[in-house]
């Protein structure tokens, strides 16, 4: 999915940042992102934990300033118009921010007036919301017993009291069941197709691919790689073999057959007896498969096909995409 | 890119985004529009949530049973007398005792990332800690009604009568405010709200114990006695007076200038 517009001269991007950088101490949590969002799109910003995802956007929500380097949301300067970004974004934080003493009802009441609207107006919009969002039946029951799902859409309903032009949403789908999960995409697929161009983080590969038009992949503070799913996959090189042996002893053997008939590394695939190499020429992928019977290795199943957004993530950073997923105190 | 199958109805779309096209954007709130709602957020949080009330009061409510009845007849002749000298200790000590939930109601919020949601809004920035404020001022009053009430059910009879309690309640909530200072700085520092408690633990003794020749709290305890009794009292509540006014000079610019520091 695609859509990819040409580029209207005149009207900003929705988000334009040059060499951010934004330091804690010693560290660099931030170190020379550039980023170019165009309005309309869904654009998500994948990347392990740590890797800047998070003080990213909250540099470019106004809540960090940066050390270095300029970012304009919709048109404005975040540090010298923060007030102007303020009033044209929602941001939607890790960890659903919304109060857990308040019911439902009274959680969109008090964004509401905290927007601007008068109390009969706050109330208004928020059944509206309720009702939009499946919480009608739970509008008076306090947060603190709503379930995960529940609260992450209270939690972005209260980023649409008033619709912003661009919604930040940090890895809206962490921790959520799959039913969860996938009910939080089509939302934010609504929102987009509404209008309103949506930032998002996740560390989950198939969210980036199923929901955003564009990608950037970050690592370390810096983006290692942007373009659409297919971009970055194609970028990767042509295909990608996967092989599964019938004898799982005997794959460090095959490892090496394989990578001398390639000339590409091999690393191994997700089950003990699977490997995986990305192939630049197909023609080779017939000697190689030879090359291992004649070493007398058993194949019990061969593919080539697109590397998936994983193996890009491997292939651009040199480890898997979760593999620094560390526990986050909340 | 394949669709994701999913259980909701088909109308799932259409209802979100009716939803999106809804109301334009109203001007922003006024700084006091602001503040007065999420003091309307603290009032729901007492309403929701009243054992925080309950948690600071009861015990300073259980230790005025216990000392009068246990110690009233042995330190002032009879529970009777005693309660009309240890009441108005009782009432600064609950007061001040509340003060602590506004730094922990503050480091929650922080902590829960609500904070982050409020300051991205296009709102007076400060709001959220005046509101909190606003809120703190009626917990104040509340557990300091609860003391008086239960002192007069007691037998405690104020010389001055019912303008000499509410002036003694006024002074305590001046102070509260001050000390309440303390504890916006303390929430906006600590990492947890468990370690705002913890500090409490800290900081409450060395205040109460203090035998320092200015201890704003022995002040306020002589103040509240003597307006409560009808004795003279200026001194004593000018010595508060002070005291309120130098916690507030040191600690609120302190509480603004970590407010508005990044997290």
């Amino acid at each position: 999915m695609s859509r990819i517009r040409e580029e209207s001269p005149g009207e900003p991007l929705a988000v334009e940042a040059t060499g951010l950088v934004k330091r804690f101490g010693a560290t660099r949590a931030v170190d020379g992102i550039d980023l170019a969002i165009r309005r309309g799109t869904i654009f998500g910003l994948l990347g392990p934990n740590g890797a800047g995802k998070t003080t990213t956007i909250r540099v470019l929500a106004t809540l960090l300033r940066p050390d270095g380097g300029h970012a304009r949301v919709l048109g404005h300067d975040v540090v010298r118009e923060a007030a102007a970004v303020r009033a044209k974004i929602s941001l939607t934080g890790q960890f659903a921010s919304v109060d857990e003493d308040l019911n439902g009802r009274e959680n969109l009441v008090l964004i509401g007036r905290l927007q601007g609207f008068a109390w009969r107006d706050a109330k208004r919009r928020a059944e509206e919301l309720l009702e939009a969002f499946d919480l009608a039946d739970a509008a008076a029951r306090p947060v603190r017993a709503y379930s995960g799902g529940m609260r992450r859409r209270l939690d972005i309903a209260a980023s649409l009291v008033v619709t912003p032009e661009l919604l930040i949403l940090d890895e809206p789908t962490t921790g959520l069941d799959p039913r969860s999960r996938s009910h939080v995409w089509e939302i934010v697929r609504s929102i987009a197709a509404a209008g309103t161009t949506v930032l998002l983080t996740t560390q989950y590969l198939e969210e980036a691919d199923r929901l955003a038009d564009r990608l950037a992949v970050i690592d370390h503070g810096r983006v290692i790689a942007e373009g659409t799913s297919h971009d970055l996959k194609a970028a990767v090189g042509g295909s990608m073999l996967h092989v599964r042996l019938r004898d799982g002893a005997r794959t460090s053997e095959a490892s090496a057959i394989l990578g001398q008939v390639l000339g590409h590394e091999v690393h191994a695939g997700s089950d003990p007896a699977t490997l995986a190499a990305s192939v630049h020429d197909d023609a080779v992928v017939g000697d190689a498969l030879a090359a291992l019977s004649r070493a007398g290795i058993g194949i019990a199943e061969a593919t080539l096909g697109r590397p998936t957004l994983d193996e890009v993530f491997f292939a651009l950073t040199g480890h898997p995409a979760e593999e620094s997923e560390r526990e986050e105190v909340a | 890119m394949s669709t994701v199958t999913t259980q909701e109805p088909l109308d799932a779309r259409d209802r979100v985004q009716g939803a999106l096209s809804g109301m334009r954007r109203p001007p922003a709130p006024s700084a006091l529009s602001a503040s007065l709602t999420m003091g309307w957020r603290a009032l729901l949080k007492i309403k929701h949530v009243p054992f925080q009330l309950f948690d600071a009061t009861i015990f300073p409510l259980t230790s005025t049973l216990l000392f009068t009845y246990l110690f009233g007849g042995a330190l002032a002749g009879s529970p009777r007398e005693y309660i009309q000298f240890l009441l108005p200790g009782i009432l600064m000590q609950s007061v001040v005792f509340v003060t602590v939930y506004t730094g922990v109601g503050l480091n929650t919020d922080i902590d829960k990332g609500l904070f982050d949601r409020f300051r991205s809004l296009p709102i007076w920035q400060p709001a959220p800690l005046v509101g909190a404020l606003l809120g703190d001022g009626l917990r104040y009053s509340l557990s300091g009604l609860l003391v008086i009430a239960l002192g007069l059910v007691l037998g405690f009879r104020p010389q001055a009568g019912a303008v000499g309690v509410l002036l003694a309640l006024a002074l305590v909530l001046v102070f509260a405010f001050a000390v309440s200072w303390i504890w916006v700085v303390v929430g906006l520092v600590a990492k947890r709200p468990e370690s705002v408690m913890t500090w409490s633990f800290v900081l409450f003794p060395l205040t109460f114990l203090s035998n320092a020749f200015v201890n704003p709290v022995t002040h306020l305890v002589t103040a509240t006695r003597a307006l409560m009794h009808g004795e003279p009292a200026s001194e004593a509540v000018a010595w508060v007076l002070v005291a309120s006014a130098a916690i507030t000079a040191v600690f609120a610019p302190i509480a603004f200038r970590l407010y508005g520091r990044e997290r």
